[in-house]
């Protein structure tokens, strides 16, 4: 089957309230760059694929009112509620089908201007059962690291070690969140969601992110193309149930590499570097565990793979369903040897792990590298 | 590219006020499809594709997980897409392209809505599909906007209020054939007419019914359905297309957008006379008038579509039969379940299987769902 590239890319950098200009604005500033960088215009496009969640956006059909901002009139439309990764994972079976030659996929998101976002979230939690009992949910976030840190006999210091290094590489590109940090700083926080303290929770940043995706026999192929050879979901248990988790495990992101490997006959070793919406610093623990990464020694700088190198969520901000697009764009950067101060050396094959919220136990792995490779 | 079937279809009664949580209603849906591939266990069900329109309906937020254990799908891949009222078919575009690029062998796509969550009733909530700055400020209903759409095409091609009422006389009596229909009815054109006006020209037998529901399809890969199945019926051709959220600057006469995703799935499908070849036609039909305006865009010949129901053509036993289930007038509107309904009504006719509603030998089938805000056009067509 036809290989699926990475054409293009464009980016409202994530910031922690943007006050001039509204979603729609930042979709379109996304999208007129992704055009720009693939040398394309709206006409070279057949389809969008957006994503997004009605609440989020105080909108219901919410996907009404991307498309018009990334040329997408009279064209192919498929909304994906959810993680933005998977509108990438359905833009891939898109171009691999045949379906479509060239798609952009979009991921956005204005937390600044939900007023009462854990409210929003608690809806997500089965009606009869949990949300009755008024928990904020992030509790749910506490109680899934703490049986992480039980489950893998690591320290609780290991989470700011996370955070240090996240915080501080995101203040290398101007994040909105990076500073210059010791795990010190961290621990001295208060407590949120114990374990989690105030830094080892990524606070809201508002983003907007285009990618085009194209097949490689559509586009005139050159270094900077990157090609994504396999995105795969998976979920073991809903937000609504709960009670159903392997608590302090990701098993999701295992599922989804079994599928890639088995499904597009790839190796998932090898990486060099692996991007992840960690919304609190266990996550990155709990995933790099469930890749076969000694968990504890992610934080450290020079471990192979590199485990954010963009910052992460921790660093540049929780922008809900768009941040499986940032992270993806930072993969994206990295393998074309375009992410300036946090660019890792010879990167040439990355991985994209995305979860589909900051709650859930469902979640996407992309496998990027190099068209050369 | 791989060729893709439709192995199996199951789908609950629509109710309003249906006695069921969104979950059971999926869970009975997935059931009765499982038992019409001769009951097939999930364990071999790759993955799940759900579809439900506004979270708002449900009160749920990030509903699609509503479908994670009531579909099976736990350590399973599972996605939700959505399109406002086009979703159903939607689901059948996306169902394809899982299995037709390899990534599937056999999907479940399940499609749900709960409608009588909102109380009093659903149109509240409606209100929060328009835009927030320009529209919304208005206080506009749907059905507001749909008798705009309405007295447009009717001006435009000249056509009274008699002739549209037919439609509902004709998709009520079909769906008196159909087992899980919510408003069945042999009716005349003087009830429709001398029904309670809405908002003028529309009564309030021009409207389908606010429902509860589920519908789930097997769909699978041309070696899986070998394998699964003595009867598939091919998924040949599939498109959607989305027009600009901006629909006040729209000419609301002609559905442009359905014409192309039809145009783009016919192309696909290797259907070059759509009026002589397909044998059932499944347009969304949430209101009378939108199956006229819904085929005169398949068809791709505005004002066609009223002539041919002058002309009885739009019967069971005419040349273009239209909305043989009963449609969404007849057989009920639970909005994203609604469109998954129509395709699953292509299956059971195109295998032959539909009961009094058959059409005989049916060979080729197109079903067509159309939303967000009156401006996407979701399109499938099916082969025997």
């Amino acid at each position: 089957m036809r290989r699926v590239l990475v054409v293009g890319l464009g980016e409202f950098s994530p910031r922690a309230r943007e006050t001039d200009l509204e979603i729609r604005e930042m979709t379109f500033e996304a999208a007129e760059r992704a055009f720009l960088d693939a040398d394309m215009t709206p006409d070279d496009v057949q389809g969008v694929v957006s994503s997004g969640l009605d609440f989020n956006e105080g909108v219901s059909i919410t996907d009404s009112f991307t498309p018009d901002q990334m040329g997408g009139r009279l064209k192919f439309n498929m909304l994906v509620s959810g993680d933005a990764l998977e509108a990438v994972y359905h833009a891939f079976m898109m171009v691999k089908s045949g379906l479509l030659d060239v798609v952009v996929v979009d991921g956005h998101a204005k937390p600044s201007e939900i007023e009462n976002y854990r409210d929003v979230l608690r809806g997500s939690l089965d009606p009869y059962c949990t949300r009755p009992l008024g928990l904020d949910p992030y509790v749910i976030a506490g109680l899934e690291a703490r049986a992480f840190l039980a489950r893998s006999g690591l320290p609780a210091t290991v989470l700011s070690r996370i955070a240090v290094k996240n915080i501080n590489r995101a203040a290398l590109i101007g994040a909105p969140y990076g500073e210059r940090v010791i795990v010190e700083d961290i621990e001295a926080d208060d407590f949120l969601y114990a374990p989690l303290k105030e830094r080892h929770v990524a606070k809201f940043s508002d983003y907007a992110g285009a990618i085009i995706m194209a097949s490689e026999d559509a586009v005139a192929v050159s270094d900077r193309c990157v090609e994504l050879v396999a995105v795969e979901n998976s979920g073991l248990s809903s937000t609504p149930h709960f009670w159903l988790r392997d608590w302090g495990r990701a098993r999701w992101v295992r599922s989804a590499l079994d599928r890639i490997r088995s499904k597009h006959k790839v190796v998932t070793e090898g990486v060099d570097l692996v991007e992840v919406t960690e919304f609190f610093a266990h996550q990155e623990l709990m995933i790099a565990s469930e890749l076969g990464v000694d968990a504890g020694a992610t934080a450290d700088e020079r471990t192979t793979p590199v485990f954010n190198p963009s910052g992460g969520c921790l660093g540049n901000g929780n922008s809900l369903t768009a941040s499986g697009m940032r992270a993806f764009i930072a993969a994206v950067k990295q393998l074309r040897g375009e992410a300036g101060p946090v660019q890792r050396k010879d990167a040439h094959r990355g991985l994209v792990v995305s979860m589909h919220s900051e709650i859930s136990d469902i979640g996407s792995v992309a496998l990027l590298q190099g068209v050369g490779e | 590219m791989r060729r893709v079937a439709i192995i199996g279809a199951g789908m609950t009664d629509f109710r309003s006020m249906l006695p069921m949580t969104s979950p059971e209603m999926i869970r009975l849906a997935v059931k009765r499809c499982l038992d019409d591939c001769g009951g097939l266990s999930i364990r071999y069900v790759d993955g799940v594709l759900a579809t439900s329109a506004p979270d708002a309906f449900d009160g749920y937020h990030d509903k699609g997980a509503i479908a994670v254990e009531a579909a099976g799908a736990i350590g399973k891949p599972i996605t939700r897409v959505f399109v406002g009222g086009g979703s159903g078919v939607a689901a059948g575009v996306a169902g394809w392209y899982h299995v037709a690029s390899g990534a599937f062998d056999t999907l479940l796509v399940v499609a749900w809505e709960k409608m009588s969550h909102p109380y009093p009733h659903a149109q509240k909530l409606f209100q929060t599909i328009f835009d927030p700055v320009l529209e919304k400020p208005l206080g506009p209903n749907l059905i507001w906007i749909f008798a705009l759409e309405m007295m447009r095409y009717m001006e435009a091609h000249r056509l009274k209020k008699e002739l549209i009422a037919e439609v509902a006389v004709k998709n009520k009596r079909n769906a008196l054939d159909h087992p899980y229909s919510q408003l069945g009815g042999r009716i005349t054109v003087d009830d429709v007419l001398n029904s309670e006006i809405m908002v003028w020209p529309v009564n309030r037998l021009d409207i389908s019914p606010t429902s509860d529901g589920a519908v789930a399809l097997l769909l699978a890969s041309e070696e899986a359905a070998k394998r699964l199945t003595d009867n598939p019926v091919w998924l040949d051709g599939v498109a959607t297309c989305l027009d600009s959220q901006f629909w006040t600057c729209r000419d609301l006469t002609y559905p442009y957008y359905v014409y192309l995703a039809a145009q783009r799935a016919f192309r696909m499908a290797g259907v070059t006379a759509p009026l002589k070849q397909i044998d059932v036609w499944e347009p969304y039909d949430p209101f009378t008038y939108k199956e006229l305006h819904h085929l005169d865009g398949l068809v791709g010949k505005p004002g066609i579509a009223p002539k041919l129901l002058a002309e009885g053509q739009l019967e069971r036993d005419g040349d273009c039969p239209t909305s043989p289930s009963g449609g969404l007038l007849g057989v009920g509107n639970p909005i994203a379940a609604a469109g998954l309904m129509k395709v699953a009504e292509l299956y059971w006719q195109l295998s032959g299987r539909a009961g009094k509603r058959q059409v005989p030998d049916a060979e080729i089938g197109v079903a067509q769902a159309w939303g967000d805000l009156m401006q996407v056009g979701t399109v499938v067509v099916c082969r025997r």
